[in-house]
């Protein structure tokens, strides 16, 4: 019980790091909200007219009180709100997540329904004409910078095809055709890399499953090539498929932030870019916890899974 | 039917088909009723006299109107103002069209009055605060009549409520919600912050039939490729900013129409006299050293034109064509200045941005110019915020401006050329220029036209000799169409920017 309280603490006490890190780095880097508000396009604003707003804003106060405050508000789960509208920044981060959330999701399963079935294949038929273009391509979606393929993604389906909306997001009660086809796009072009990856380990652990003895066993039984491949090679080849893909899972948060500009998908990363060019603070700070409480959860999951499944771990 | 792997081949070929033309026709279908705009910046707020650059004044200007405007002829007009004329040296009598806020309620000469009002309170963060000062009082005539008593003599005073960040908005109005109510063609009806608005058409707005179509849709597209997909792949009528890069293909493009004015906004210099810019012999070296064509090519594609001298709309009386030339590209007087300056070798800091492509490559190519001349520049250029605040502490021997005006007023430009106005990042500072301020003060008294134009071309001179603004280059404002939007115009010159003023007459076929 006590290694599972410890686990708990350590991934409360990053929280609080991560957060006190994030409060200050914002505030050592120039630039004052205040001043960009009233800016506009280059609108010279008056001194009072700074120094209310920055009242108003709370930042007229010494910098730790400013810390203290935020993090009282943090502990009792007030976001505070946004300098630049004084909207909730909950209110926002609420409504934004479950896209940028989808969005990964989307981009998870492509990447595994393209990788797994291509890879078995591959490693099936190694050294064949569809392993030979298979390599080519993955070694293309691997070096391919993720903007890049969002962008000739537009290019391609929008401009030239017009088959689809150049970019955008509509809700999936609104126009669930439009939502998916809106989805599919910046997931795609998320996907490419990752499925690349998966590609190549399924492959490597394809070949390296053939030659194992049980599957040379199953063909002197006569087994069907198709059943050979469902039961004993996808099976055991899976396994490090699966490390690999849930290691690089994080990964595609990073990917959202250049697709969800990009394909304009109103996500918690186009939140984030341009909270931190209005140096809106609290969005920044909120958004910035939010990801990291979704980090820090998923590997206190995975810990608190690996000690009831491994009790040696806990000791 | 025996389904064969041929037959399964020909059915996925065909439903993938009529998959894709269903998907094709059903994307691309135009609502009649509807304005789809594509808009750079999805506007921090809407709070009204509140500088908050063109995208915002673009959604401002659908919900809100001006005592007066422009016509694309750069004629000061009326416009909920039916006149506006001067009852001697300081006041001046306007006198309002019978026009509606869109909640139905008259806009009188009180709601006038509580805007003014609201506008010059301290700490209210408007943009036009400072000149709103001037006016000492609202005198209320009538119901649609008002007096604006002035404390000195100010010619630019009509032109000042023609800026785009003085909209009329009904008294007491920004108590329920943030942006008011205000008498433009359409009401705000729905927002969500970062992705688009949507406005339905105001049934009180004061042109008999305008509207042309119910509602607007605007939706933030803040990759300019992303925005420039959008209008070729027709999901939007209109986008602003048109990338520079972009604008030959889309003026290429049979679908589209591209709408632009070469002599839009501009980019200049801004001296800091704290350092060896305080010798004006070296400044105006600087501003003779630039080969702005180079500056309209490299970082505008060819679209805009040198910037020479003060920067004033030919469609004014103000503008002089000599005058305007007085920045011209020459070396051999530069070299000769800097001579006489002492400052052969010198090694000054150039403040620009790396965030915005046009401030980048200007400054990148002024660098090489004046390396030319043996003046070394080195650059600083952090994010925009960065700069901003790095600009109002005064850090940078010089720094890459980008602006546009507001209005055609000869004084307009004060705010850009007269480094003894309170400091801030767009503009020079810590040095003179000898009878400067004096004359902009007397410009802005003088309401004799004749006398006016003799009085500016005085002042351009200085800022010719004494260079406290550089000219570099006007950039080309853009906006494209689909071929279905009709009867879209720009305003001209500089204010080009604000041509979302004229949205209200376009029409859909």
């Amino acid at each position: 019980m006590f290694w599972f309280l410890q686990r708990i603490a350590i991934s409360l006490a990053l929280l609080w790091v991560v957060t006190s890190l994030v409060f200050l780095s914002i505030y050592m880097v120039p630039g004052d909200p205040a001043e960009l508000l009233l800016s506009g396009d280059g609108a010279t604003p008056d001194p009072a007219s700074i120094a209310q707003l920055r009242a108003d804003l709370g930042l007229d106060q010494p910098i730790l009180a400013q810390y203290a405050e935020r993090m009282a508000g943090l502990a009792r789960f007030d976001l505070g709100n946004s300098m630049v509208d004084g909207s909730a920044v909950s209110a926002e981060i609420a409504k934004r997540l479950p896209r940028t959330l989808e969005l990964v999701a989307a981009a998870a399963v492509l990447s595994l329904l393209i990788g797994i079935p291509a890879g078995v294949i591959a490693g099936l038929k190694q050294g064949g004409r569809f392993d030979r273009m298979a390599n080519f391509l993955a070694g293309f979606a691997q070096g391919i910078p993720v903007f890049v393929a969002g962008t000739i993604i537009i290019l391609l389906f929008a401009q030239i095809w017009k088959l689809t909306p150049a970019g955008g997001f509509v809700a999936f009660t609104a126009d669930p055709g439009k939502h998916i086809v809106l989805l599919a796009m910046p997931a795609f072009a998320i996907a490419l890399g990752l499925a690349a990856i998966v590609f190549r380990i399924a492959r490597a652990s394809v070949l390296d499953v053939l030659p194992l003895d049980y599957v040379r066993t199953a063909r002197a039984k006569g087994l069907p090539q198709g059943r050979i491949v469902a039961r004993h090679v996808l099976r055991n080849a899976l396994m490090p498929v699966i490390t690999v893909f849930a290691l690089n899972l994080g990964g595609l948060f990073g990917g959202t932030v250049l697709v969800e500009y990009v394909f304009n998908w109103p996500g918690l990363s186009g939140m984030l870019v341009s909270a931190v060019n209005s140096r809106d603070y609290p969005s920044v700070t909120a958004v910035i916890l939010v990801i990291s409480a979704l980090f820090i959860t998923l590997n206190l999951v995975v810990d608190i899974l690996y000690g009831v499944t491994d009790p040696r771990v806990r000791k | 039917m025996i389904l064969d792997r041929r037959t399964l081949l020909k059915l996925t070929a065909a439903s993938s088909a009529a998959l894709a033309f269903g998907a094709h026709a059903s994307f691309a279908q135009a609502p009649a009723d509807t304005l789809r705009i594509g808009l750079s910046t999805y506007p921090a707020h809407l709070k009204p006299w509140v500088n908050v650059g063109y995208a915002g004044q673009l959604v401002s200007s659908l919900i809100n109107r001006y005592l007066m405007t422009y016509t694309t002829e750069g004629k000061l007009v009326g416009e909920l103002a039916e006149s506006f004329e001067r009852e001697g040296d300081k006041a001046w009598v306007v006198k309002l069209k019978d026009a509606k806020f869109s909640n139905g309620q008259p806009v009188t000469a009180a709601d006038v009055e509580w805007n003014i009002e609201k506008i010059k309170a301290e700490g209210s963060g408007a943009y036009t605060r400072d000149a709103m000062l001037e006016v000492e009082k609202v005198e209320i005539v009538d119901d649609r009549t008002f007096k604006l008593l002035t404390k000195t003599p100010n010619a630019a005073l009509p032109a000042l409520f023609a800026n785009p960040f003085l909209q009329i908005i009904a008294k007491g109005s920004t108590d329920t919600q943030d942006h008011g109510v205000g008498a433009g063609p359409f009401t705000l009806a729905n927002a969500e912050k970062g992705v688009g608005l949507d406005f339905e058409a105001s049934p009180h707005y004061f042109k008999t039939g305008f509207p042309k179509f119910k509602k607007v849709k605007v939706t933030a597209y803040a990759d300019e490729n992303l925005r420039v997909a959008a209008i070729t792949a027709g999901d939007v009528d209109v986008i602003d900013y048109v990338p520079w890069s972009a604008m030959d293909q889309i003026g290429a493009d049979a679908n589209l129409g591209l709408e632009t004015v070469a002599t839009g906004a501009f980019m200049f210099l801004s001296f800091n006299g704290a350092g060896a810019f305080k010798d004006h012999r070296l400044r105006r070296a600087v501003a003779l050293s630039i080969r702005r064509e180079e500056i309209v090519k490299g970082v505008f594609f060819g679209h805009g034109a040198p910037l020479e001298g003060v920067p004033r709309s030919a469609t004014t009386p103000f503008y002089n064509a000599e005058l305007a030339k007085g920045q011209t590209y020459d070396p051999d007087r530069a070299k000769a200045l800097i001579k006489e300056a002492g400052a052969e070798g010198v090694t000054v800091n150039l403040l620009s941005t790396a965030q915005y492509g046009m401030h980048r490559d200007t400054a990148v190519i002024v660098q090489g110019h004046l390396a030319e001349v043996g003046i070394n520049v080195t650059l600083t250029m952090p994010d925009w915020s960065t700069r901003v605040t790095m600009g109002n502490k005064g850090q940078g021997d010089f720094a890459i401006q980008g602006l546009g005006l507001d209005t055609f007023d000869p004084d307009a430009v004060s705010a850009l050329i007269d480094p003894t106005l309170s400091p801030t990042f767009f503009r020079s500072r810590n040095f003179e220029v000898p009878g400067l301020s004096a004359l902009l003060a007397k410009g802005r008294a003088e309401f004799d036209l004749e006398k006016r134009k003799a009085i500016y071309a005085e002042v351009d001179k200085l800022v010719v000799e004494y260079t406290p603004f550089c000219g570099l280059s006007y950039r080309a404002t853009g906006f494209a169409r689909l071929k279905r939007v009709n009867n879209f115009r720009m305003l001209p010159d500089q204010i080009s920017p604000f041509s979302g003023r004229l949205f209200d007459e376009l029409s859909l076929s």
